[in-house]
């Protein structure tokens, strides 16, 4: 029995010594990494850069960045773009995907992203257009639409007016006259259904208390419906106000997001 | 004590080792496919990575990539059968069908097999969207096996066809709100209907009555319509469900027969020949 330890405990050393000796740090193969990212091989791309023992330096970093943009992964990639320091920053193709993606689709660490961006200097003319349409998101009353691509303008003028429209304005407008609230914000079919919706359920009101009294339990429950129906308007014109600006803000940046690759296309590898 | 925990630690290593020596060797050939330029050793090397995701107990997606850039012009005869099998086979359970489709075509074009298996997973594969070729392979197999139990597998056509939901309940339903909900074994639901119906009539009289012209015609509108079409869009729905019940039920004794029939002609890799 003991011997039979002993011979596992051999085989397993040699195996134990071979993994550990086997390492010979090894420099990177850029040619390689550009065909693994080309074919899209992910086993083999993750293994090259994450288990196989190379030069612990920017280069691997910045293609380690690379990897994170190709197969999405928003904190890994700015982990890595930070390390891989000012290699990363020279590389526009890299900085447009990531600036693309962060603008529409990684939206927790879009602000990091686009803060990292500010605080570099001599970025390239796509980058910077890429930084002022994510600022012009931000704050649309402060941009000027001639700033932007023509594609983009339209877009962003609808955005931009909806952004000028005050919540509480909407409110109180919906409070004068049912509806008028929506009219403020643009929505003018919800504002002529709204309307005659509450005209509808105010005739019905005056008619059973006219009829019934208004004492009477079906002219309580009409008054009561009514009642409803107005607040809700009310409240409707208030938060439609920040749902429309919304809605008109992710379409302003997926139209951007969509466009800019369109107009320069690049190829990371 | 020592020499027992020294022993344990490195046999975990060495655990670790192993499940890398396969992305270690996928690596390895691909760096081989990328040096090389001549195409039939790429090919080659591509059937080598297919080979090792193939010795693996997990299905991978990736292996649809070196799949797709193995040549079958440039195998020998033998490796090239054993190949479009094993490729069928493969991309049958990742569930790409039209793949699985066109490496079963090759395989039967380049080996001729006729076998019980090979129709076997010509049927799994075709059984998804083409019933005429059903038709055709299960007539072969008559020809080739009389009497087989691959007959059963006739199921597989009715299993692709839309089930077929009868649509008078639906007009029963629009004359008598909830009698079509009711033929379709929905008593709750049909009965409630119906009551809400009769109660919405009720209370239109009622108001009419009262010369509540403006509350019976609003009311009337609002409750009535809404309680005629949901009443028609649940019938609707009970007759689809039913439908899909019975046709559940069909696919469940299909599948017995496909189980009994793949445990007595398993369907297994074929190995290269090397």
């Amino acid at each position: 029995m003991k011997t039979v330890i002993s011979h596992i405990s051999l085989i397993l050393f040699i195996v134990h010594c071979s993994i550990c000796i086997s390492p010979v740090v090894a420099q990177i193969n850029k040619n390689f990494i550009g065909h693994l990212g080309r074919n899209q091989l992910q086993t083999e791309h993750q293994y090259y850069l994450f288990q196989t023992p190379l030069v612990q330096n920017d280069t691997l970093n910045y293609y380690k960045a690379l990897y994170y943009l190709t197969y999405p992964n928003d904190s890994l990639f700015l982990t890595h773009v930070q390390t891989a320091g000012q290699l990363a920053f020279e590389d526009s193709c890299l900085l447009f995907t990531a600036s693309i993606n962060f603008l529409y689709n990684w939206k927790t660490k879009q602000e990091n992203w686009f803060r990292l961006l500010q605080e570099k200097k001599d970025l390239p003319k796509s980058i910077q257009l890429l930084q002022q349409t994510f600022k012009a998101a931000q704050d649309p009353l402060n941009t000027k639409p001639l700033a932007l691509p023509d594609n983009l303008r339209y877009d962003f003028s609808r955005y931009q007016k909806v952004c000028a429209k005050k919540p509480l304005l909407a409110a109180g407008l919906s409070a004068l006259v049912p509806g008028l609230g929506q009219l403020y914000i643009g929505k003018k079919k919800s504002f002529v259904f709204t309307f005659f919706s509450q005209l509808i359920v105010a005739a019905q009101s005056y008619e059973s208390v006219k009829h019934l009294g208004y004492k009477n339990a079906f002219s309580i429950i009409n008054l009561g419906v009514w009642s409803v129906f107005y607040l809700s308007t009310i409240y409707g014109s208030y938060a439609d106000t920040y749902k429309i600006r919304n809605e008109l803000k992710q379409q302003y940046l997926k139209h951007a997001s969509e466009y800019y690759p369109a107009a320069a296309p690049c190829t990371l590898y | 004590m020592r020499r027992n925990i020294i022993l344990l630690l490195l046999l975990a290593h060495s655990i670790k080792g192993f499940s890398q020596v396969r992305e270690q060797l996928l690596l390895e050939k691909e760096l081989q496919y990328f040096t090389t330029a001549d195409d039939s050793v790429k090919s080659l090397i591509a059937l080598e990575k297919f080979s090792l995701y193939l010795s693996d107990t997990n299905l991978q997606v990736n292996a649809l990539k070196d799949l797709e850039r193995i040549n079958g012009q440039y195998l020998r005869p033998q490796e090239r059968s054993s190949f479009y099998w094993n490729a069928s086979l493969y991309t049958y359970l990742l569930g790409e069908y039209r793949k699985a489709h066109y490496y079963i075509e090759k395989y039967n074009f380049s080996s001729g097999d006729s076998s019980v298996t090979c129709t076997l997973l010509n049927l799994l594969v075709q059984a998804p969207y083409d019933t005429t070729a059903i038709g055709v392979l299960l007539k072969q197999a008559e020809k080739n096996y009389p009497n087989h139990p691959l007959q059963c597998l006739h199921c597989l056509i009715g299993l692709q066809q839309a089930p077929r939901a009868p649509s008078w309940p639906l007009y029963l339903s629009a004359l008598i709100p909830g009698s079509g909900l009711i033929q379709q074994k929905y008593y709750g639901k049909g009965i409630s209907s119906l009551f809400f119906h009769a109660a919405t009539a009720g209370f239109i009289y009622l108001c009419l009555q009262q010369q509540l012209y403006i509350n019976a015609l609003n009311w009337g509108l609002s409750l009535g319509i809404k309680f005629y079409s949901g009443n028609l869009r649940l019938t609707q729905k009970a007759i689809a469900a039913n439908s899909l019940n019975k046709q559940n039920q069909e696919k469940e004794q299909c599948r017995k027969k496909m189980q009994e029939l793949l445990l007595s002609y398993p369907l297994n890799f074929k190995s290269l020949p090397h």
